[in-house]
């Protein structure tokens, strides 16, 4: 009988906590806004209160975290970080903006960003821009900033930037005494290379390309051909234009000389699963990717990076894209979100986690260097040195709707049992409705 | 004074069955409802500003290949599932409501993946499965079999999957039937046992009959789940697989509509399609079930 009462007080207390400790939460923030004064240089003042930062990164959070946590510390402001994997990030943030309780700070990618801008869910930062000694926007490539950019408003900071190369397996290259791959390279030496370092008997292939990375893989064949996935005002696919079929032509010749692993291997797995596993002897990898990298052994003894090989004509391009720092409109907070924002787009935070590899270049000129060097195993100044070839990530409203499309159509292709051109056709014709739908 | 009892016993009927009345009706029927509406309309973003376009999303919807394949791939899926899952069920379920050594262990092994995250349960078979890493075909190569696209060859993905929804749901039906198998009286053996009936006869005219009531309650909770697969085909194919047009189910459509695109109108009319085709496959089995099923 005794015991029974001891539970049941201990589970009122237990409720009765956990109860407070909510509204404890939710009430604080606001009564902080409203006193705080604009703060322009997050050094001087307190704002107080706490602020939630989402991104969806884990071995990039390892470096945010403390980084932020110690700028809180000095400001006064805890700040709690949330990790979601990408592939449920966007269904997280949706609801959470539907139901009115985004993250104060978040990773925004430009797959999204036009719907968050148009709905404004997420912070116009014009004005604290223009008011802001640490956040200088010259300092990020146009192109990236212009990501963040709807209907002449600025509504995030550009975090990193992403851009490509080529890794290949150098045992690999030993082994059949090939040179390795540097800037002289383009689209037939790459496949000749592939050719000779194909094996007979299926245990290893020259290349990978897949059907699952557009940005990694054939998006970049497609630019360097001089071709496009969509137009500059975004109204209009350029899948069926001539030079974008002769592109996907180029990747399909890979499958069809077996010097690429089949279209059921490239689904099944990923292309740095295929790189580590000695599969394959080399491929394309986006700047992001470090933290696997990094920690597989056998891929950093074997492995190093160079710039993508240049189309036939000498054409060289990569796609690059950036993610970008941005808040919440609706925060209770923001002030704190905005001085957290603006450290983090500043000169001292780009250049710090730029040090840390996994962090991604900086979008900040001053950090891309730092990036470069970050890692003296690998050759990591190749992605900088492919910058200045940047092609902005195709997007438009709505992305997701027609990369979804897209990637069906490229699966299908792989496969081989219908002509490249007639599917490009299709992509195009199917794109052009999902466009036109966006708009209406 | 008896009409005074009568309504207070009423009252505190009411007030029993209401905790399951109410969660029926906010955490049921009322979201049934509200996602019957919105297949009217063109959702906004964020939820805001949905238009009306009366039946747009239907005519979209039967226009759209994917969908009646994806329908096709549910009930290719369901076909496969259950009917052998309850087949294979029942059989061990007699077997192991037999006094043999390890009952007890054989019992617990079979129950284990329903004890399972089916998450997890998926990724270990995604690898089992994986054409060039995986253990079953390292196996089949060491009996001299080639390599077989388990989860990527369009035209056996959706078996495989089967295969493993069968896998994790035979625990769970097996005990079902073995609770069952212990109310048959043993009177009914015995005497079959004096007329010299086999086994294989015995199972046949006394086990399934009796058990024929729940069987039927097995067959049609199974279809009904298996009709909502969609934990098995997300984890274990790859959204850039060619076997995915022809492995996707309806939930798999309505997650990727819903949830990936943000379009909940035209995600809420596959689900309304889906909601229609189990109402009709339930009633079918009802019907049915009038001739095969012995209540006594």
């Amino acid at each position: 009988m005794k015991g029974k009462r001891l539970l049941a007080a201990l589970i009122c207390g237990i409720l009765s906590v956990s109860l407070t400790a909510c509204t404890g939460d939710a009430g604080a923030s606001p009564a902080v806004a409203d006193e705080t004064p604009a703060l322009s240089d997050a050094e001087q003042t307190a704002a107080g209160g706490s602020i939630k930062l989402a991104l969806w990164d884990a071995n990039q959070e390892v470096f945010i975290s403390p980084l932020v946590q110690e700028w809180g510390e000095k400001n006064g402001i805890e700040v709690s970080v949330e990790v979601t994997p990408w592939e449920q990030y966007w269904t997280m943030l949706e609801a959470s903006a539907t139901g009115g309780s985004m993250p104060d700070v978040m990773w925004m990618h430009s797959n999204q960003v036009e719907r968050y801008a148009r709905n404004a869910l997420i912070m116009d930062l014009d004005s604290r821009i223009a008011g802001s000694e640490l956040v200088d926007m010259t300092k990020f490539p146009e192109d990236i900033s212009n990501v963040y950019h709807f209907e002449g408003r600025q509504y995030g900071i550009p975090k990193d930037l992403d851009t490509m190369a080529l890794w290949y397996n150098k045992s690999m290259f030993d082994e059949v005494g090939l040179d390795y791959p540097d800037e002289t390279w383009t689209w037939d030496t790459l496949k000749d290379a592939a050719r000779r370092l194909t094996k007979e008997d299926g245990s290893q292939y020259g290349f990978v390309h897949q059907a699952r990375e557009d940005q990694m893989g054939y998006w970049n064949f497609i630019y360097q051909n001089g071709g496009y996935v969509i137009n500059a005002d975004r109204t209009q696919s350029g899948w069926a234009d001539p030079k974008t079929i002769e592109a996907m032509e180029y990747v399909m010749s890979f499958f069809e000389e077996g010097i690429c692993p089949n279209a059921t291997t490239v689904a099944e797995n990923r292309v740095e699963t295929l790189l580590q596993s000695g599969t394959v002897a080399m491929g394309f990898a986006g700047s992001w990717m470090m933290g696997p990298f990094q920690n597989n052994d056998y891929f950093v003894e074997n492995f190093d990076c160079a710039v993508l090989p240049s189309a036939p004509d000498g054409t060289r391009a990569t796609i690059y894209n950036g993610l970008g720092w941005a808040a919440a409109a609706g925060t209770p907070n923001p002030d704190a979100a905005w001085a957290l924002l603006e450290y983090l787009g500043g000169e001292e935070a780009q250049v710090k986690l730029a040090q840390a590899c996994v962090c991604n270049i900086s979008a900040h000129e001053a950090g891309r260097g730092a990036w470069g060097q970050s890692d003296e195993r690998f050759h990591l100044q190749a992605y900088v040195d492919m910058v200045p070839y940047g092609i902005p990530f195709p997007s438009s409203i709505n992305t997701v709707v027609w990369n979804d499309m897209q990637r069906e159509k490229v699966a299908e292709m792989l496969l081989m049992e219908r002509p490249v051109a007639e599917i490009c056709a299709e992509i195009e014709q199917e794109m052009n409705t999902m466009l036109a739908a966006e708009r209406a | 004074m008896a009409d005074t009892n009568k309504r207070s016993e009423l009252r505190w009927g009411w007030l029993f069955v209401a905790p399951t009345v109410i969660g029926l009706f906010v955490l049921n029927i009322g979201p049934i409802a509200q996602t019957i509406y919105k297949t009217f309309f063109k959702t906004g973003d964020f939820g805001r500003g949905n238009i009306f376009v009366g039946l747009e999303n239907y005519a979209r919807m039967f226009a759209d290949k994917s969908v009646w394949q994806a329908l096709a791939n549910t009930l290719i899926y369901t076909v496969v599932e259950v009917p052998v899952s309850v087949a294979i069920a029942l059989v061990l379920a007699v077997l192991l409501n037999r006094k043999i050594r390890g009952r007890t262990v054989y019992r617990t092994i079979y129950f284990t993946p329903m004890v399972a995250a089916p998450a997890a349960i998926a990724l270990v078979w995604r690898w089992l499965y994986n054409t060039d890493f995986g253990l079953i075909n390292k196996l089949l190569s060491g009996i001299g079999l080639g390599p077989v696209s388990w989860i990527s060859n369009p035209n056996i993905t959706i078996f495989s999957i089967g295969v493993v929804g069968i896998w994790s749901c035979i625990g769970y039906n097996m005990v079902l039937f073995i609770a069952a198998l212990q109310e048959i009286p043993r009177d009914y053996y015995e005497a079959a046992d004096i007329d010299g009936a086999p086994g294989v006869v015995q199972f046949f005219k006394i086990t399934v009959p009796l058990l024929s009531p729940n069987i039927y309650f097995v067959a049609t909770t199974r279809t009904i789940a298996a009709m909502q697969v969609f934990d098995l085909i997300f984890m274990m194919v790859d959204k850039s697989s060619p076997a995915l047009p022809r492995t996707q189910s309806l939930v798999y459509l309505f997650y990727k509509y819903t949830f990936e695109q943000y379009n909940q109108g035209y995600g809420s009319t596959i689900v309304v399609l889906l909601l229609v085709v189990i109402l009709i496959l339930t009633v079918i089995q009802q019907i049915i079930q009038k001739k095969w099923v012995h209540y006594n």
